[in-house]
């Protein structure tokens, strides 16, 4: 792997954990309140 | 709240089905009718879950082994450990190997994640996942090296047992690229701060006595970790 690749490597990663939990929090906003509360 | 509310449709489409032209999504055995677009938009919605979530589990361990693990094992930044494990390496077979528990750094691993071997020249230290460590060069004169203990017997178990065995210094060596651990600290305390909203607006309304507890909780998480921060700048 070449070396500008490398160093964008931690930076993609942060960016992939915070699309993970956003994704997450978006799909169970749509899932959990109604679904909750019946 | 609102956009919440708005949201919500009481399922999702993995969970639901189709019948006759209509839609339903489904949630624990409850279903719900919803447009064909919202019942699509959710399948989707749902599909990319089982992406984006490995992936950020797969980034979180990446990061942890890669950047905050050994930033724990030495603090400082100085590209000097991996010529001196061959060194160390080089000066002889080794004498004794194993695997143990122990302390490197601030970094505590039980057994058997760090394995060592002993070498005429000194040691080498490799905690599991990461790049190995020798012990240090007194000739390269590093002022303030980190220390590694761990415990004499390889069948040591908790890095607790690491405080009866060996000890010695370590080099510096490699530290996160800059802004990471930042960026991940105020990520979490991000997180924190959202868990304690979500509690207040979702768990105390719909769950009572368990939401208080588990707002509690997730506040005093929060907390402790702003004051470690605050105390770390």
């Amino acid at each position: 792997m070449n070396q500008p690749l490398r160093n964008a490597l931690p930076y993609a990663a942060l960016a992939a954990i915070v699309v993970g939990f956003v994704n997450f929090g978006w799909f169970f906003s749509r899932v959990w309140p109604r679904a909750a509360t019946r | 709240m609102v956009l919440l509310e708005s949201l919500a449709q009481g399922g999702d489409a993995l969970n639901g089905f189709v019948r006759d032209g209509r839609y339903f999504v489904g949630s624990h055995g409850t279903y719900t009718e919803v447009s064909r677009a919202a019942w699509e938009w959710s399948r989707v919605h749902a599909i990319s879950l089982f992406l984006t979530q490995p992936l950020a589990l797969a980034s979180m361990a990446y990061l942890l082994i890669g950047f905050i693990f050994p930033s724990m094992i030495t603090p400082r930044s100085a590209a000097a450990g991996t010529g001196r494990v061959q060194q160390v390496r080089e000066s002889g077979p080794a004498i004794a190997a194993g695997r143990t528990a122990g302390r490197i750094g601030m970094l505590r691993l039980g057994g058997p994640l760090i394995e060592v071997s002993v070498h005429p020249a000194g040691f080498v230290v490799k905690p599991i996942f990461m790049a190995p460590r020798p012990s240090c060069d007194r000739r390269s004169g590093s002022s303030r090296p980190s220390v590694a203990r761990f415990a004499a017997a390889p069948s040591a178990r908790s890095p607790a047992d690491g405080r009866a065995g060996w000890s010695y210094g370590l080099p510096p060596h490699d530290a996160a690229p800059p802004g990471i651990i930042a960026t991940m600290e105020i990520f979490g305390l991000l997180v924190g701060v959202a868990l304690v909203a979500a509690g207040i607006l979702w768990a105390i309304p719909t769950l009572g006595a368990g939401g208080w507890v588990w707002t509690l909780v997730i506040a005093g998480i929060t907390v402790v970790n702003v004051v470690r921060v605050v105390k770390r700048r």
